[in-house]
């Protein structure tokens, strides 16, 4: 009696402390239990569907949502059930019903629920403004992330692909493209971090005006330039590390090479970050690393923060996605710094010593119209390098600078 | 932060949702086709409804036919 007295409250607290902590995989047990409940009674079995699906999906979701630009994947999934009439209320209000299948059938209502929730989760003011394909791409692959990260067995998984997403592939050549750009992407942690805040950005620029050809091809050149840096080969230096668009202007500065830090600190990135702040004038300065490196790119911050262009200053530390090492190069973990430029009082402070020497270099520029590099003047072959392994690294070092095939390339560009 | 709530109806009421949309003997027939691919509607393979233009369209449980339907 008295041992039930202290553990009947102990297990209340602590499935209360639970489910507060964890409310999402609470969601996801209580889906159990109700599909147990359902096999009993049929009457249980919306809420066994709900339950799963939320879970399934919410978890995902706070794990895609993880050190990411805010407002990137909005709220919760959440499941409203309606008769034939309501549903038909629904639609005639111009939404969209989907129809659920019985609770054992998980797979098909977590992915029928999660292609209704995306759109309304994912960037959704930027929609309208990014091209059709790119935003296919990025859902689709959105969705192939959540699905792999809920409870399904490998190869139901496997086989989920190959009947719903697999014939589309083989018959859209296109589409198969895009795909393998926006996973590449993904690939480096760029797709929620970059590409998507950067498209959010647009969005509320833009938002509630109506779409033009310019922010499209803006987004899609955008999304090219992404996916050509994630895809470059080892010693291809002949992409442009800056976008120029109408909307979207960024930069990306690699911290990757360990001897050049060694010898030459972080001044060649804190020129260059300048100059792209001051003279290209970039919205947004990316500060990337991997592993070791990371700690260069937190000084290289802090270092960066009070410059007075510098409006704000975010940071994403996360794991690499598990394939990354098998396909890019053994690494774990990743850094991206944004610097957003402050958009008003763009006078120069005359006192830094730094800017002077900055604003003496050059640079690369994405050109969205041609998706092609051009030279504005010449190269800062130093601060455009992301080796895939220690042994590029030294390579790279103990080129001449003449040598550099990154310069032949942007010439004949 | 707000949820996205998702309209759904599970397949035990559908057939119901099917009649009063009026195209329940389409449905049977087998002509309902995806509004997307084009594959005829059977048992097991309704995905998503709405109404457009006033009519009513459908799509079937395919990823990308979803994707197509909802940004639509």
């Amino acid at each position: 009696m008295i041992v039930l007295t202290i553990t009947v409250p102990l297990l209340f607290v602590a499935t209360a402390g639970y489910v507060l902590a964890n409310p999402d995989k609470a969601e996801k047990i209580a889906g159990w239990i109700w599909r147990g409940c359902a096999r009993v009674h049929g009457a249980f079995d919306q809420k066994a569907v709900a339950f799963s699906v939320q879970g399934d999906v919410n978890t995902a979701r706070a794990a895609l949502a993880k050190n990411i630009p805010d407002g990137v994947i909005g709220g919760k999934l959440k499941v409203v059930w309606a008769s034939p009439e309501e549903a038909q209320a629904h639609m005639r209000g111009g939404e969209v019903v989907v129809f659920m299948r019985r609770s054992r059938h998980q797979e098909e209502n977590i992915a029928n629920a999660l292609m209704a929730y995306l759109p309304r989760a994912v960037v959704p003011r930027a929609r309208r403004y990014v091209d059709r394909e790119t935003m296919r791409a990025i859902d689709l692959t959105i969705a192939r992330e959540i699905l792999r990260f809920s409870d399904m067995p490998t190869g139901a998984l496997d086989m989920f692909f190959e009947q719903h997403l697999d014939q589309a592939l083989a018959t859209e050549s296109d589409l198969r493209e895009r795909l393998e750009e926006v996973d590449a992407i993904d690939l480096h942690g760029w797709l929620t971090r970059v590409m998507l805040g950067e498209y959010r950005i647009m969005g509320d620029m833009l938002h509630p005006g109506q779409c033009d050809e310019v922010c499209l091809r803006d987004a899609r050149g955008f999304r090219t330039w992404l996916g050509q840096l994630a895809r470059r080969e080892p010693y291809d230096y002949t992409i442009p590390l800056q976008y120029k668009g109408r909307y979207l202007r960024t930069g990306i500065i690699f911290v990757a090479l360990r001897g050049k830090l060694e010898t030459e600190g972080l001044t060649p990135y804190r020129r260059r970050a300048k100059r792209l702040i001051y003279q290209e004038k970039c919205d947004a300065v990316y500060l990337m690393a991997r592993d070791d490196n990371i700690l260069a790119v937190r000084d290289l911050r802090d270092d960066l923060t009070s410059d007075a262009l510098v409006e704000n200053v975010a940071t994403y530390e996360y794991a690499l996605r598990s394939d990354f090492a098998a396909r890019r190069v053994h690494r774990e973990r990743a850094i991206i710094v944004v610097l957003r430029r402050r958009r008003v009082a763009e006078e120069l402070p005359v006192d830094d010593p730094d800017l002077a020497d900055a604003l003496a270099e050059e640079i690369e520029i994405f050109d969205p119209g041609s998706e092609t590099a051009t030279r504005a003047e010449s190269v800062a072959a130093a601060s455009h390098e992301l080796p895939t392994n220690d042994a590029e690294h030294h390579r790279i070092e103990g080129q001449p600078a003449t040598s550099n095939p990154r310069k032949h390339g942007a010439s004949d560009a | 932060m707000k949820p996205a709530e998702v309209t759904a109806v599970q397949d035990k009421d559908g057939m119901a949702l099917l009649d009063l949309l009026g195209v329940g003997d389409g449905y049977r027939a087998g002509t309902l086709r995806c509004a997307v691919c084009g594959t005829p509607l059977r048992e097991h393979c309704l995905g998503a409804a709405s109404k457009r233009d006033d009519s009513y369209r459908f799509a079937c449980e395919r990823l990308d036919c979803l994707e197509e339907f909802h940004r639509a």
